[in-house]
């Protein structure tokens, strides 16, 4: 009862609101405390009183899922669906920092890509500290710009996978954004002046990128005159059709053995499939499925994963 | 060398191979590079104890050949 969506809402990428946060999780937050006895009945403005109550920014916590009340509060939004307008109140109050993150994260869950372009950036200037809680449970000091970026940026921000935005440069191109313009631009043009006077070596620089294009053009023609050339499968076949259309190529059927030939084609189809099926066992045998669902792994596999995750090989 | 099966009772089971000394958040890492979920979504449970992620293997007495859980978080 207390957990369904409000009647009236618009679903959000096709589905229940709600279904914006795992289900897992959803129902760890169904379960907690928190939930139960703070989000029981909340309506936007009981909402926003709980919200200026928040005092860190985090996901899950712990081994057995606690999650934590930022979380809670957002499900809690996505359930009763604030208007746009209580959103950009949120996001535009400068005095608690918490609300406005919960706004901002609120707004890049459910919001259009311009929407967020829009309305997040202007928070990209704002360089408070943060409070933010790990996932062993431990806090960290971060920053409201640090978190911004991360929600434009990460696929996973405090456990909840974010939905997919357009890039900036494609809104640009298509004249609805206009170029990001920060802040700090004076503060770079000027850093970048004075180094430029103490090394005195301006002009490399515009060079360096037109030489690139150019040979990266060729090495493309290159290779893509390399890759159409076709592989083993049909080389046989090639052989022995010939595209001319005058009557002396084509075969002539009184001529022909067809059982001979048949035969000679099954026996080369056969010798051709065992050949490549040894192939492949050879090589692909001891190392297929890797990364999908893999029973067991060598020890040489192993520890090929370790080195890629930065672990120390097996003793 | 140990090897250990993790096992989530809905047809996932793998057998991985690690270090005594590494810790419960490395071993996620090799299970999930091999059953193909995230690591910070797996959960490994003996019966009711959850093992946490920066405990290693040694102090938690996990040897070679145990059985553990898999749940998901």
């Amino acid at each position: 009862m207390a957990n369904r969506t409000v009647k009236d809402a618009h679903t959000i990428k096709g589905t229940n609101p709600q279904y914006l946060i795992e289900k897992i999780i959803r129902s760890r937050i169904y379960d907690c405390k928190y939930w139960k006895e703070e989000c029981f009945a909340l309506s936007a403005e009981l909402l926003v009183d709980k919200a200026m109550e928040l005092r860190y920014v985090a996901g899950v916590y712990a081994g057995n899922i606690k999650p934590s009340p930022f979380l809670c509060l957002t499900l809690k939004m996505l359930q009763i669906q604030p208007e746009k307008d209580i959103i950009i109140e949120f996001i535009k109050n400068e005095d608690f920092k918490y609300v406005r993150a919960l706004g901002a994260f609120y707004l890049r869950l459910t919001g259009t890509a311009l929407d967020c372009y829009k309305y997040l950036e202007p928070l990209l200037n704002d360089y408070r500290g943060i409070r933010m809680q790990r996932r062993d449970g431990k806090f960290e000091l971060s920053h409201m710009d640090e978190l911004i970026d991360s929600l434009l940026r990460d696929e996973r921000v405090c456990d909840v996978i974010m939905p997919r935005i357009q890039k900036r440069h494609i809104l640009e191109e298509m004249n609805e954004l206009d170029p990001r313009v920060s802040v700090l631009e004076d503060d770079l043009e000027d850093a970048e002046s004075s180094s430029e006077e103490e090394e005195g070596e301006a002009p490399p620089e515009p060079v360096k990128p037109q030489e690139n294009r150019d040979s990266n053009r060729e090495h493309r023609k290159r290779r893509d005159r390399v890759d159409r050339r076709d592989r083993d499968g049909s080389r046989e076949r090639k052989r022995r059709r010939s595209r001319s259309r005058s009557r002396e190529r084509r075969p002539r059927h009184r001529s022909r053995d067809r059982d001979r030939e048949n035969s000679r084609r099954d026996a080369r189809d056969r010798s051709r499939d065992r050949h490549r099926r040894d192939h492949r066992e050879r090589n692909g045998g001891g190392s297929g499925g890797r990364g999908g669902n893999k029973d067991e792994m060598s020890v040489d596999e192993t520890n090929k994963l370790r080195a890629s995750l930065g672990l120390a090989p097996l003793k | 060398m140990i090897e250990i099966t993790v096992n989530d009772r809905l047809g996932k089971k793998v057998r991985v191979k690690c270090n005594e000394d590494d810790t419960i958040g490395d071993l996620k890492k090799l299970i999930a590079a091999q059953t193909g979920t995230r690591w910070d979504k797996i959960v490994l449970k003996k019966w009711y104890t959850i093992y946490k992620d920066h405990i290693s293997l040694e102090d938690y007495e996990i040897h070679d050949g145990m059985n553990l859980e898999l749940y998901y978080q």
